[in-house]
């Protein structure tokens, strides 16, 4: 069965890699640029998996991630975080926050993609 | 003419009057009902004790010898007592607030609560008095003289001796039976007083009659007087000169010196207040007392044959005109004069030899051994009885040595500056504060010395110490040791010579060894308590002490009496919230009023030391207790210090913390800005990265894939490095470090540099800039580099943001004073208010704004840019689009002509 | 406008009220010494001769001058000792 992944960035570069890599995966792939819209988002595509930029326009990843797992739908979708803030204090917030992982920009490809295999696993 | 039989009888009558008044006013004291006996008409008829027989009788001898010198001795306690609310009010105040019980009680209080300047005082006190009591005997006896016929035929020189004999004896009697009754905690002596202030109505009565009896009897009023004056009266018209000041001043110190002075005003005092009366009262007195000194000697220099000793005019006068009783009242006004004199000076020599000298040798010769020996009290008592003994039996000893020789007058001012040595001492402590016991010492005793050898050893002329031939011819021989001549200082009289070498030698001793020693810690606390006496309630410092009340109330029992004792226990022990009979906590409070109680008994610095010596609960010194004292002020002068220090590293604290806070504040700012720095880093970076390893790991890839994901690589690395300059940039304009290549450009072709920059940009979207004549024609001195990656930001800044389908950014210039203005406006929605806030913030990217390209430091780096060409970068608000402003400083150098620099335009 | 200016009023009248007993007392004692040092100016100063000097009556001028200055001092303490016994109310204080 083919995993669904929500990619949440706006880093137009970053999508374009990511999108290879886990089509490559035979993944499919959901994007999209912006805070606004993401938890609707992850809602109505109820993904296998979500790639959540911390920094984002207009709404902030932690907040977006908040609302995922506030929501009875979404609480359950593995979150995997990426940040190019490598603070120490950020990926506390985030597992706190109920991020199943924590990553930091730049990231190995293989890395990010065995990650991605054991969440959607 | 008057039996000596009657006369003797009219004196023991008059004395038994005496005795019966004494004995009312003691009996109303106890009853608490004295009425009359302390009303301030009381007080200040006690101070005509300063009028003794020697002004009595021996003011008309000096008017009837030297003119009008007489008065000073009036005039100089007039001024004092004019002048009381200045001295005599303080001395009052502190002598009421200290319990002080004679003068050298309150000189020792004052330095420390010292024992050496109480026996130094003391000793002097008492051989200034000496001589003094001598006087009124021997007033006593020239008087009974007078009716000489009545010795019976005895020779007269015995005769005299006898009746100087007896009356020491019947003085020293009445003194000791109503002198030390009782041990009182404020020394005063109702009994005493009342008696003396009948006397002193019957003085001043017997003078006033003798002299309208003698202006109006005798002669026929005023002006019938005034032409008896004899021409040697006259010859003395000029009367300032040295003696007459001198003589002014000598009796006002004397009025505040002398032991029976400093008695009767301040220990005798009982209400503050009886001073304001006494302060005209007694200068009225003195005023009505001399009133007919002058007609009585030029009376008795007219009608009495020459040769008569005008000493005795007062008696001699109405005798010789047959006026028996007048003669006898002025007989009972001289011996009221004397008797009151020679009572209150006995009483407070005799208490400060028990006190000052006594008590303290017999404290250090016993208490040491053994604390429950002897009775205080009895000790106190008995001490003071033998001390009036001894005075007076000194007083008649001197009057032996020296009958015959000498005027009444010289010896009573010889006393006058003895006990004059005092003053410095006093007046320092009461209002110098860096006066010191040292100081005090040494100049009283310097004082002390100086007049004994210019004054008090010359007026035995002879017979006692000094031989006639070392008063004439200085001792061994050495004529600058003459006593009148000292140095070879010649002052004509004698008084004003020795009055300026011991006043001034005591006087500069006094301030220099005070400016030369350090006070005491307990010197200092005596200091500001007697000098700030009317801004602080008394308090007194004590330490805190370790003792038992059962040791207090033995003690107690033995200064005070048993009845006081339980009096004082008593309610120490009620406010402390106790059962009577009960014995009160030794708190400090109830130690320093027992001290006190003690110190109205004792003198101060004995009852200090008694009290230490019971409360360390060891034998040790007096010495020993004022060094334990020192410490407890020294330890109270540590701690204020300390208080202060902490006050100042509490201060410091505060800048610290202060400090401390900012430097957080700008770790923060330091800290979020290297967070921003790495995630504008780490984004291009991860692109980078994650194509770098797909090109790496991927086999299978068509050449276009690669060659995308190559330029992408190409791009990111592109922006890194761009961004790593901004960051660069900014950091060195932030900090001044850029280097400006100033030089006079027209502005058109810095323009154009940045239409060349924005190029793809603005045909990309077709945007449009205006930019009028006027502008393109500026010659601004200015970094055009710098100035046009400003212009190439804002362009940019304004076509990327634009939302309008054909972007038009216009150009405008303003010129001001020394400034001009160009602003930029464009076409588009303009800048939110949220917005607004943040476009000059590092890394500020727009709510809106999104991809690469980038970093958000092109405001910033702009506005850096300007600022260090001394201009500002101002966003001004919407027009509907941004406008921002470029204010630039605009000064075209006289000496250079900027068209011939600049390129030419193209 | 008032507003303003009210307390500046207020500050004005409190000030001067706190100034008054201090400078009262002070204007008090300057009183007190006035006297001494008249009593000092009159009798223990060469004014003392300057005037009896020219005075024909000799002696008993002099004694007429002494005796006036005194009974005059007298007089005015007798008043300076009623004024200051009105103003001091510390004695009382103190007790």
């Amino acid at each position: 069965m083919t995993k669904k992944v929500l990619l949440i960035e706006d880093e137009p570069h970053i999508v374009e890699a990511l999108s290879f890599l886990l089509r490559r995966e035979s993944w499919q792939v959901e994007i999209h640029n912006d805070g606004i819209g993401a938890v609707n988002k992850v809602s109505e595509l109820t993904p296998d998996l979500v790639i959540l930029d911390v920094m984002l326009p207009n709404i902030g990843g932690m907040e977006i991630l908040h609302d995922i797992r506030q929501n009875q739908q979404t609480a359950q979708t593995p979150v995997l975080m990426l940040t190019a803030k490598g603070q120490q204090k950020d990926r506390k917030a985030a597992e706190d926050a109920g991020a199943s992982l924590f990553m930091t920009k730049p990231f190995s490809n293989q890395e990010i993609i065995a990650s991605i295999r054991e969440l959607v696993a | 003419m008057l039996s000596f039989n009657l006369l003797l009888t009219v004196c023991l009558i008059y004395v038994a009057g005496l005795f019966g008044v004494a004995f009312l006013a003691e009996k109303n004291a106890k009853r608490k009902k004295l009425g009359f006996f302390s009303s301030p008409v009381t007080y200040t008829l006690s101070i005509s004790v300063y009028c003794t027989a020697w002004t009595y009788y021996g003011a008309v001898g000096s008017a009837a010898r030297n003119g009008l010198e007489f008065i000073t001795i009036y005039l100089g306690p007039t001024l004092v007592f004019i002048g009381w609310w200045w001295l005599l009010r303080k001395l009052v105040r502190i002598g009421n607030t200290q319990r002080i019980t004679s003068i050298a009680d309150l000189i020792s209080a004052r330095y420390g609560k010292s024992t050496t300047l109480a026996v130094i005082i003391t000793v002097l006190s008492v051989i200034g008095s000496t001589p003094y009591i001598a006087l009124q005997l021997q007033s006593l006896t020239l008087s009974f003289s007078v009716f000489s016929d009545g010795f019976g035929g005895q020779d007269p020189a015995t005769a005299s001796s006898l009746t100087a004999l007896w009356a020491a004896v019947g003085l020293a009697a009445f003194t000791i039976i109503f002198g030390t009754r009782n041990l009182d905690s404020n020394e005063r002596h109702h009994g005493v007083v009342s008696a003396i202030a009948v006397e002193a109505i019957v003085k001043i009565l017997a003078l006033i009659a003798v002299g309208i009896f003698v202006v109006w009897g005798v002669a026929d009023g005023p002006n019938d007087i005034m032409s008896r004056i004899q021409p040697e009266i006259m010859r003395s018209q000029d009367i300032f000169t040295p003696r007459w000041v001198t003589l002014i001043f000598l009796s006002a110190t004397a009025v505040i010196c002398l032991p029976r002075m400093f008695q009767v005003i301040v220990v005798e005092n009982s209400d503050e207040k009886h001073l304001s009366m006494a302060s005209w009262a007694f200068p009225l007195y003195l005023f009505l007392m001399s009133l007919f000194v002058l007609p009585i000697a030029i009376a008795g220099l007219d009608i009495l044959p020459a040769g008569a000793n005008p000493d005795l005019f007062v008696l001699t006068i109405p005798l010789t005109q047959n006026q028996d009783a007048l003669a006898m009242l002025a007989f009972l006004g001289g011996f009221s004069s004397a008797t009151s004199m020679v009572i209150v000076a006995a009483i407070a020599l005799s208490t400060m030899v028990s006190n000052h000298i006594v008590l303290p040798l017999w404290l250090w010769l016993t208490l040491s051994r053994s604390p429950t020996s002897e009775d205080v009290r009895t000790l106190l008592l008995r001490s003071r009885r033998i001390s009036i003994a001894v005075i007076l039996g000194l007083g008649f000893l001197y009057y032996q040595f020296t009958s015959g020789t000498g005027g009444l007058a010289s010896i009573g001012l010889i006393a006058f500056l003895g006990v004059a040595q005092v003053l410095p001492a006093l007046i320092g402590g009461l209002f110098w504060q860096s006066s010191t016991r040292k100081g005090a010492i040494w100049g009283i005793t310097a004082g002390f010395i100086l007049w004994a050898y210019t004054s008090f050893l010359p007026s035995f002329e002879g017979n006692f110490i000094l031989s006639q031939s070392a008063i004439s011819n200085g001792i061994f021989g050495l004529e600058f040791l003459i006593p009148n001549a000292l140095f070879g200082v010649m002052i004509d009289d004698p008084l004003v010579h020795a009055t300026v070498w011991s006043l001034g030698i005591n006087t500069i001793t006094f301030i220099i060894m005070s400016m030369i020693s350090l006070p005491r810690p307990i010197e200092k606390v005596q200091a500001s308590q007697f000098i700030h006496i009317f801004d602080q309630p008394a308090t007194s410092t004590t330490l805190s002490r370790q003792t038992t009340s059962e040791e207090l109330h033995i003690l107690s029992q033995r200064i005070l009496g048993h009845q006081i004792t339980q009096k004082l226990f008593n309610k120490a022990a009620r406010t402390q919230g106790k059962l009577s009979g009960q014995l009160p906590d030794p708190t400090n409070d109830f130690v320093i009023d027992l001290e006190r109680e003690f110190a109205g008994s004792v003198g101060a610095a004995t009852a200090h030391a008694m009290i230490g010596q019971i409360a360390s609960g060891e034998a040790i010194s007096v010495e020993d207790l004022i060094k334990v004292a020192d410490e407890t002020a020294q330890i109270m002068e540590y701690s204020a210090r300390l208080e202060t220090q902490s006050k100042e590293i509490e201060q410091t604290a505060e800048q610290l913390r202060q400090a401390n806070a900012k430097l957080r504040e700008l770790s923060e700012q330091k800290d979020a800005f290297l967070s921003q720095v790495s995630h504008e880093l780490r984004t291009p970076m991860t692109s980078i990265r994650a194509f770098a390893e797909i090109l790496r790991d991927e086999d299978h890839m068509g050449k276009d894939q690669i060659s995308h994901f190559s330029s992408i690589i190409h791009d990111e690395s592109i922006r890194l490095t761009y961004l790593l300059d901004e960051i660069l940039d900014l950091s060195f304009l932030e900090h001044g470090k850029v280097q400006l290549k100033l030089s006079f450009t027209k502005f058109d072709k810095i323009l154009k540099r940045a239409m060349n920059a924005t190029q793809t940009l603005r045909e990309q979207s077709g945007a449009e800039i205006q930019i009028p004549y006027n502008l393109k024609n500026l010659v601004i001195e200015t970094d055009a580099d710098r100035l046009s990656q400003v212009l190439i930001n804002l362009i940019s800044n304004a076509i990327k943001h634009s939302d309008a389908d054909k972007p038009i950014i216009r150009f405008s210039l303003e010129h001001f004073e020394h400034t001009v203005q160009i602003e930029m406006t464009d076409n588009g929605k303009g800048i939110s208010a949220e917005n607004a806030e943040i476009i000059f913030q590092k890394f500020a990217k727009l709510s809106s704004e999104q991809g690469a390209g980038s970093a958000g430091l092109g405001l910033p780096i702009s506005r850096e840019i300007i600022r260090n060409l001394g201009g500002k970068l101002l966003y001004v608000g919407n027009n509907p689009g941004a406008v921002f402003n470029i204010i630039l400083p605009h000064s075209i150098s006289p000496l250079l002509d900027p068209a011939e620099t600049i390129e030419p335009a193209d | 406008m008032s507003d303003l200016e009210e307390p500046s009023v207020e500050n004005l009248t409190s000030s001067k009220t706190t100034e008054d007993k201090p400078l009262l007392a002070q204007k008090r004692n300057d009183l007190a010494a006035l006297l001494p040092i008249c009593g000092v100016l009159f009798f223990a100063t060469p004014l003392i001769s300057t005037i009896t000097n020219d005075n024909p009556s000799g002696i008993g001028g002099t004694a007429f001058y002494i005796f006036s200055i005194w009974a005059a001092l007298i007089l005015a303490a007798y008043g300076l000792a009623r004024f200051l016994r009105g103003t001091d109310t510390n004695p009382d204080e103190a007790d």
